[in-house]
């Protein structure tokens, strides 16, 4: 058994089979064949290992010829290593005894020796390993062959192992089979983070290196609340596990019957509980939780997944799924909010040295306005399907807010001269998310119809902490008095002004926050979906006056420690069966 | 089994050790003797035709192993691999 510790990007427990992803996307299918399939197994693993010999064989030739015998004695090297006959009576008896499936005994059996080298203490036979690996890869390619599809089209239940997920890979997952997440490297906000977060299944993100430790088939417990990774379990661990995931189903189950009460407190004040989303499928999640809407829906997704940049078609089919679906409730859009890096078909950016402060969001957006103009057309279009609303993230000063209400108005009048109809009366509105905004919050409440605070990114800024770097996370931490008082000060000028306003990061989702946002004077909380009932639960269960009270003691501690664990207590005291 | 047999402790002397070109080399010369040979270091034993295991020793320069042999050709299969271990046999450039 080994336990791995990574970060925890999304919650919940998983135990099952290990889907392993390398670089190549390599997967392996099964871990077991059937008795009667073993001859035509053996068969299979025999060509494998002729055609990978006979690709060998044609390398050195090429190589030969080009550079020299010299430089192609490596792969006869490898030729010799793949015929040897200890190397094929160990897989062979795997398949015959053990019943495993080709590709799991080469992955079984290459590991054992890429460790054996490994182990040794000479660098230049250490350096072997990764010749192993070359092999193994080159033989798995063959026993797979057509059958490489990465994660779609699965046809059992897994837990997806790789050194990092990129959109293209996650873009067409099969969403009946994966059930949770881990990377070795990326963090919070990573896009694997978000796209575990969406399909409600654990993920634990940045352990470091351990690919080489496991192969696929082996059987993994993935902890999301924990941020651990066991591998080889014994008996215990998984059955304690098994457990977990069990209460945690119950308690799923006895939430769902708050789905169609309302979020009011026990003296009476109506809170309005949004969902947050990314992927269209999302707002499903919403409609099954009784959401009031959304209030946030990220559209990153359109730009990260396509191979080229999405036309305005693109964004209108995605938005009217949401909209469509949500009928008359609020469905706040974010516009583009990505760095440079992030979107293939923009420049480079040079100087991105700081990408966090660099070239992003709507910066980004505004220096390139043909791309920004298509999105707000299709945002503009959807606005007579429902009740749609735009916001603008990462506002820093008032002129930024002012370029993209112009470049908005624009837009509309560019519709407008077409006859497209749009809702002229739409609500906009920016995100709060840059400390200097909270500073300046007075002024921007008299330009907007509404405002959201993005916790994840303010804390990001008001502490300089960059939460996907592992040796500085321990500093991001929402409970920070800085950042409670930049929330009270935005609340306290919107509600002043009587602009309504929203809190949108994963701060709201955490239920030990939620007695602190009533208590600051939050009456819209946005939230992952999956965390609707339970916040929702809390609203039902607790008093604005007490919630008030937990606010202004709060306000008053001077760290970040006390100020959480003080939360904690009172979230016991009034939902007791909220806390483990 | 009135077989011919052979053992003998030999040391590497290869500046790199038993690594990929070596083992390649040793496989291929044992592989053309009539007789079965063992390599043993620190209580391993492999097939001495067999790269991988060969590699899997681990053996490095000045490092001794044990050399087995049984089969028809088993003397003349020890002497030479005595021979080509002994002579430092090339560079590793690999």
């Amino acid at each position: 058994m080994k336990k791995l510790q990574g970060i925890a990007v999304s919650p919940g427990v998983a135990v099952g089979e290990a889907l392993v992803m390398d670089n190549e996307g390599f997967r392996i299918p099964r871990r077991f064949v059937a008795r009667n399939a073993v001859e035509q197994e053996l068969e299979r693993l025999k060509k494998a290992i002729d055609a990978a010999s006979d690709e060998i064989e044609h390398n050195q030739k090429a190589v030969a010829h080009e550079l020299g015998d010299q430089y192609a004695a490596i792969f006869e090297a490898h030729l010799q290593m793949l015929q040897g006959a200890k190397l094929r009576s160990e897989l062979e008896e795997m398949i015959c005894q053990r019943h495993y499936s080709p590709e799991y005994a080469v992955s079984r059996t290459f590991r054992r020796y890429a460790e054996l080298f490994e182990r040794l203490q000479a660098e230049s036979f250490a350096s072997k390993a990764n010749d192993i690996r070359d092999i193994e890869k080159r033989l798995l390619r063959n026993l797979l062959g057509h059958r490489r599809e990465g994660l779609s089209k699965l046809t059992s239940p897994v837990l997806v192992l790789a050194h990092n997920l990129t959109p293209s890979e996650t873009a067409n997952l099969d969403r009946q089979f994966v059930q949770g997440f881990v990377t070795e490297v990326g963090g919070p906000g990573s896009h694997t983070a978000v796209v575990a977060g969406a399909l409600e299944i654990p993920a634990v993100l940045g352990t470091g290196p351990f690919l080489n430790e496991v192969s696929g088939g082996d059987l993994v417990i993935i902890d999301g609340d924990a941020g651990l990774v066991i591998l080889h379990p014994d008996e215990e661990t998984i059955a304690r596990y098994r457990h977990e995931a069990e209460e945690i189903r119950s308690l799923a189950l006895q939430l769902e019957e708050l789905r169609d009460l309302p979020a009011v407190t026990s003296d009476g004040t109506q809170i309005t509980l949004l969902g947050n989303i990314e992927f269209p499928y999302e707002v499903d999640h919403c409609v099954a939780r009784g959401a009031d809407g959304i209030g946030l829906y990220r559209t990153e997704f359109l730009y990260l997944e396509a191979e080229k940049q999405p036309d305005e078609e693109v964004h209108y089919e995605a938005y009217s799924r949401v909209v469509e679906t949500m009928g008359q409730k609020p469905v706040t859009i974010r516009t583009f909010d990505l760095g440079a890096d992030k979107v293939p078909h923009l420049p480079v950016a040079e100087d991105e040295r700081n990408p966090f402060l660099g070239l992003r969001s709507i910066r980004l957006a505004l220096r390139n306005v043909p791309m920004f103009r298509t999105q707000l057309r299709a945002a503009l279009r959807v606005s007579v399907l429902g009740n749609v609303r735009i916001m603008f993230p990462l506002v820093s000063t008032l002129l930024e807010l002012r370029q993209a209400k112009m470049v908005l108005a624009d837009v509309m009048e560019d519709l407008d001269e077409r006859k497209i109809p749009f809702d002229p009366n739409l609500e906009i509105g920016m995100m709060v998310e840059v400390p200097s905004a909270c500073v300046m919050i007075d002024q921007f409440v008299n330009e907007v119809d509404f405002l959201s605070i993005g916790t994840n990114d303010l804390i990001q800024y008001t502490l300089a902490v960059d939460r996907s770097n592992k040796d500085v996370v321990g500093l991001y931490n929402s409970a920070d008095p800085s950042v409670l008082k930049l929330i009270d000060m935005v609340v306290r000028a919107a509600d002043a002004r009587g602009v309504p306003v929203n809190l949108c990061g994963q701060m709201s989702s955490s239920t030990v926050y939620t007695m602190l946002l009533l208590g600051l004077g939050l009456r819209r909380l946005s939230v992952t979906p999956g965390a609707i009932p339970e916040v929702k639960k809390i609203c039902r269960s607790v008093t604005i006056a007490s919630c008030q009270e937990v606010a202004q003691r709060a306000l008053a501690m001077e760290n970040a420690r006390d100020i959480k664990s003080f939360l904690k207590g009172e979230l016991k005291k009034w939902v007791p069966e909220f806390v483990p | 089994m009135d077989q011919p047999s052979a053992s003998r402790i030999l040391r590497v002397l290869n500046p790199e050790g038993l690594h990929a070109r070596a083992a390649m080399e040793v496989a291929k010369l044992l592989s053309g003797f009539e007789a079965k040979v063992y390599l043993v270091k620190g209580g391993n034993r492999v097939d001495g035709t067999d790269v991988l295991e060969i590699l899997s020793l681990g053996a490095m320069q000045y490092q001794e192993l044990i050399v087995e042999a049984c089969g028809a050709q088993a003397v003349e299969a020890v002497e030479a691999l005595a021979a080509l271990l002994e002579s430092s046999f090339f560079d590793e450039s690999m």
